[in-house]
């Protein structure tokens, strides 16, 4: 089970490294990085009352899930309008 | 009364009034006093506003709402500008008027919600804009932009191309610097989107998901070292003790520190 700090840190570097592959014209692979984030998130949205971080702050669960089903919204929609490109 | 202030004020300058208008401020002097100061200083540009919004009557908008956009541009000239500068207030004014004005064009022709990496987009392009130009005193070249975004060239012009901006920048750096007025960048000397990289949408999109996770992480690291909560304050609303809260943070930033120096470490060795 990732906590907060770790999924965000691993996130925002897959997601370096998934703007570095595209820039290398390596599609699938950088496609392959942001499919891994939206399924951490998924993982950790599952497990959000099992984190040991958020017993010790008093950021807003709800709030939480809201923005980081945002990023999973926006990096989906990142990868439908790579899809076509990349098929 | 009202001619004791028109006295006050008299034979004063754009910049002598900016110069009292930043003492007023740090001296903490009442904000009566600081409105006069800046209601003269747009007393002092009105007919510049006028100047500049009668240039775009072509765009079909009523001349009064032109001139309420260019103030809006005026106040943040006001706001902003830095008299340790070597640039006029007018010639500034008149860059961040003449931005506000197109906005308000831009905004009001718009016939589709702007997407979210495009307010962004055009909200880091502004700003580094502005900043050029106070730094320089003059508009910056694509190459000068494009290296404050830290972004291609191609990039840049591609972003600029869906903003419908093009009239801050040039490639043309000399005539733009003496041009007040520049005239809009000739498309044809642009240099074309690298059809093998990476398109600056998604980069901008991906660099945006990357900016709501760091303020998620922000939030969260706040929350946890800067409340000024004591550890068995927190344990006591949490129910747990303050050795239980004092390891979990221990692992936080055992964890962060992993994070942060991690990457150093495995290339140095």
């Amino acid at each position: 089970m990732l906590d907060l700090l770790n999924l965000i840190g691993q996130a925002i570097e897959n997601l370096q490294r998934s703007i570095e592959l595209f820039e290398v014209s390596e599609r699938d692979a950088g496609l392959d990085q942001i499919t891994s984030v939206i399924q951490q998130i998924d993982c950790y949205l599952e497990r959000i009352d099992e984190d040991p971080l958020l017993e010790i702050t008093t950021i807003d669960r709800a709030g939480l899930g809201e923005r980081l089903l945002g990023v999973k919204g926006e990096l989906a929609s990142v990868i439908e309008s790579v899809l076509p490109n990349a098929l | 009364m009202k001619k004791a202030k028109d006295r006050q004020f008299s034979g004063m300058n754009n910049e002598e009034l900016i110069r009292r208008l930043r003492q007023a401020t740090d001296e903490g002097t009442s904000s009566s006093a600081l409105s006069s100061l800046r209601e003269e200083i747009v007393k002092q540009n009105v007919g510049l506003v006028k100047s500049i919004a009668v240039g775009f009557l072509n765009s079909g908008e009523p001349l009064d709402d032109l001139i309420q956009a260019g103030y809006i541009g005026l106040l943040n000239a006001v706001a902003n500008f830095d008299l340790a500068r070597n640039t006029r207030f007018s010639t500034y004014a008149s860059y961040l008027i003449n931005g506000e004005i197109r906005h308000y064009i831009r905004d009001k022709h718009a016939m589709v919600r702007i997407p979210q990496w495009v307010q962004v987009t055009n909200r880091k392009v502004k700003e580094a804009e502005e900043n050029f130009f106070q730094d320089e005193g003059r508009p910056p070249t694509i190459a000068e932009l494009a290296a404050r975004l830290d972004i291609s060239e191609s990039q840049l012009v591609e972003l600029l191309r869906g903003r419908e901006v093009m009239t801050y920048v040039s490639i043309d750096q000399e005539r733009r610097s003496t041009d007040p007025n520049p005239p809009p960048v000739d498309m044809e000397h642009l240099s074309p989107r690298d059809e093998g990289g990476v398109s600056s949408e998604l980069r901008m999109r991906i660099l945006i998901a990357i900016e709501q996770l760091a303020e998620i992480q922000q939030q969260v690291i706040r929350g946890l070292f800067y409340q000024g909560k004591s550890q068995a304050e927190i344990g006591k609303e949490l129910g747990i003790s303050q050795r239980q809260i004092s390891r979990m943070r221990e692992q936080i930033l055992q964890a962060m520190k992993q994070q942060l120096v991690g990457p150093y470490e495995e290339s140095t060795e």
